[in-house]
């Protein structure tokens, strides 16, 4: 198992938004998060990225006590197993795309290494834009470019929150077959939180959780 | 080590994105610390250049009027003289046994407005002075030049060249008693390098001479319509006159009476130059600690630029710096950012001040050299700067280190969710 959460309630506050006795994750089963906005969607990816930590709860991710780490340990974890696309926020704003890759690097604490933000960008096909600062970019192409960050450290999870409700059909058909495409090149195992019902078809049905949010 | 690195590169690039406000806080920096050091190496060069030129010299007795114009004049030769004594009356009082050294000037006249000293070759003595080369003068009209005129106007041995009357350029000449330089001093650091050193008697002979001419351009009347500068030249009229004598006590003791001898009960002055320069420093201390404090502000304002600065930018960058988090960046990395930010512009702010202040301190070094042949400069380094500059980067520092608690306390979930 990749992820196996027991007994988790999680929140803001004293408030649980989201409740579930068991929730488990196959390493290669991608997930499809699907629920209206407030259903707790964002909660729950959060709770996977180790960004908060639940109000009660077990998690294991990738064989690691998630929910004892230290705060800091909790970073380092992040950087090096998770990899995160987000619906908007995509880069810093004060890099270069080329900078904005290898400051992802050594943020992982892994060794800056030009070679592989080229090859990733080149198979994305926005190596032309490698010395391009963000507010250059079109929103498509930041997103590929977050695309590229987030299997850039090779993680065991990417995480996408919302990646296409700001696109068009086309271009969401595009960002989901990307983030499939990339996180089976990387052996990464996708979670896709979203309220957009287009992508429904491209998850087994068994794969699929719906949240509604808390009663 | 290598968080130090991300941290600094990611605040170059966060500042280097706000041009215009990283410049102006460098600069609104740069100009206090610039102004300050620019302060401490003139005052620190005046200082140190005085108590040099003080040498050994516990008292001077001159004629009465300013002790401070007394001392400037006689010591520091950068002022006109309060006039003349007799030596005979002087005679009675240098040789009191309190009395280790006396050493007699007399001055008025200059070349190229370096002045023109008759002394003793024991004044050389006080300075540690040496011959360069040629000798020291002895016969009347022989004169040893300091190094600083030999290098400035060229004069080499056996040139003969003719001092003028007063202390400016303009005075008249005395082309009749021209003196021969027979020696070149070695450079001492001290006064002694812009002087013209010739025997008490050269003077004497110079002026009596002209004395006559007056006298029989005139008739009696030019005694009475002296020029106020005459009054500063050593003559013989009624046996012969110095303008003072410098004085070395022999005994440290006889500084708490000899004084006050002197002025009640004699026609002369006695000043201290210790005591005088203090005065002249209390004097000039007001507007240098007015300049001190105005830069002192200016320092603050920067740091307060810089805090504004990085407030500012701290709610731009909120989603920025959450995407940190999201990357894997720990909240001390976080604040480590803007921390670096705060040292970054503080660094550059005192590069760029210790710059435009040794060159503001060469420029002003200038300005006094020129006018006042004090040689000071801007290209030399104090240790009181270190001081400044630790102040600085502390300001700068401590500036940035509330935005930085602002972001360390952010929680990344929350500040995503608003993005």
């Amino acid at each position: 198992m990749l992820v196996s959460i027991t007994d988790l309630k999680a929140g803001y506050g004293t408030k649980a938004v989201i409740a579930f006795d068991r929730l488990q994750i196959a390493r290669g089963q991608h997930t499809l998060l699907l629920g209206p906005s407030g259903s707790g969607k964002t909660t729950l990816l959060n709770i996977l990225a180790a960004l908060a930590t639940p109000m009660t709860g077990e998690i294991i991710i990738d064989n690691i006590r998630v929910d004892a780490l230290s705060e800091s340990q909790r970073d380092h974890f992040r950087g090096q197993k998770i990899g995160l696309v987000m619906q908007r926020l995509h880069l810093i704003s004060a890099l270069s795309v080329c900078d904005n890759l290898l400051l992802t690097q050594r943020l992982a604490g892994v060794q800056a290494n030009s070679n592989c933000v080229n090859a990733i960008l080149e198979k994305l096909g926005i190596a032309h834009k490698l010395h391009v600062y963000p507010h250059q970019l079109s929103q498509g192409e930041a997103q590929r470019v977050a695309i590229a960050r987030a299997v850039l450290n090779s993680p065991v999870m990417i995480l996408a929150d919302e990646p296409t409700s700001a696109l068009d059909d086309a271009n969401a058909e595009a960002a989901i077959a990307l983030l499939f495409a990339q996180a089976e090149d990387h052996g990464a195992t996708l979670v896709v939180a979203t309220h957009d019902a287009r992508i429904k078809s491209r998850f087994k049905s068994e794969n699929i959780i719906a949240l509604k949010g808390p009663a | 080590m290598n968080a130090m690195t991300t941290a600094f590169s990611l605040a170059y690039a966060y500042l280097r994105e706000r041009p215009l406000a990283t410049l102006l806080n460098i600069i609104l920096l740069s100009l206090g610390v610039g102004t300050i050091i620019a302060l401490i190496l003139i005052l620190t060069q005046a200082e140190d250049r005085m108590e040099r030129d003080v040498a050994g010299v516990d008292l001077v007795i001159g004629a009465k009027g300013s002790p401070l114009q007394l001392i400037l004049s006689t010591v520091f030769h950068v002022d006109i003289p309060t006039g003349n004594i007799p030596m005979a009356e002087a005679q009675t009082i240098i040789s009191l046994p309190q009395v280790r050294r006396a050493i007699p000037l007399a001055l008025g006249d200059s070349y190229k407005t370096f002045r023109i000293v008759g002394t003793e070759a024991q004044y050389l003595d006080l300075y540690d002075a040496k011959i360069a080369s040629g000798k020291i003068w002895e016969k009347p009209l022989e004169a040893s030049i300091g190094a600083e005129i030999a290098k400035q106007t060229g004069l080499k041995i056996g040139d003969k060249f003719a001092g003028a009357h007063g202390l400016s350029e303009s005075g008249e000449t005395h082309a009749e008693h021209p003196y021969q330089v027979v020696g070149i001093l070695a450079p001492t650091g001290t006064v002694m390098d812009r002087l013209v050193l010739t025997s008490l008697e050269s003077i004497w002979l110079v002026h009596d001479h002209e004395e006559q001419d007056a006298k029989a351009e005139n008739g009696g009347k030019a005694e009475k319509t002296e020029a106020p500068e005459k009054t500063g030249t050593a003559e013989s009229k009624q046996g012969k006159e110095v303008t003072a004598y410098l004085i070395q006590y022999a005994t440290p003791l006889a500084a708490a009476s000899f004084p006050r001898m002197v002025n009640a009960s004699s026609s002369m002055q006695a000043a201290a130059p210790a005591m005088e320069t203090a005065r002249l420093f209390s004097l000039i201390g007001v507007g240098v600690t007015t300049l001190k404090v105005f830069a002192a502000i200016m320092m603050l304002c920067a740091a307060l630029g810089i805090f504004i600065g990085l407030m500012n930018t701290l709610n731009d960058r909120q989603s920025d710096l959450a995407l940190l988090r999201v990357l894997g960046a720990t909240r001390g990395m976080v604040c480590l950012t803007i921390v670096a930010q705060g040292f970054a512009l503080g660094l550059a702010g005192v590069i760029l001040g210790v710059l435009l202040g040794h060159i503001g301190g060469e420029w002003v070094g200038q300005a006094i050299a020129k006018t006042h042949r004090i040689p000071l400069t801007g290209w030399v380094w104090v240790g009181e700067e270190w001081l400044v500059i630790g102040a600085a980067m502390v300001l700068s520092v401590l500036a940035a280190l509330f935005p930085a608690w602002r972001a360390y306390r952010d929680a990344v979930p929350e500040v995503l969710s608003r993005a």
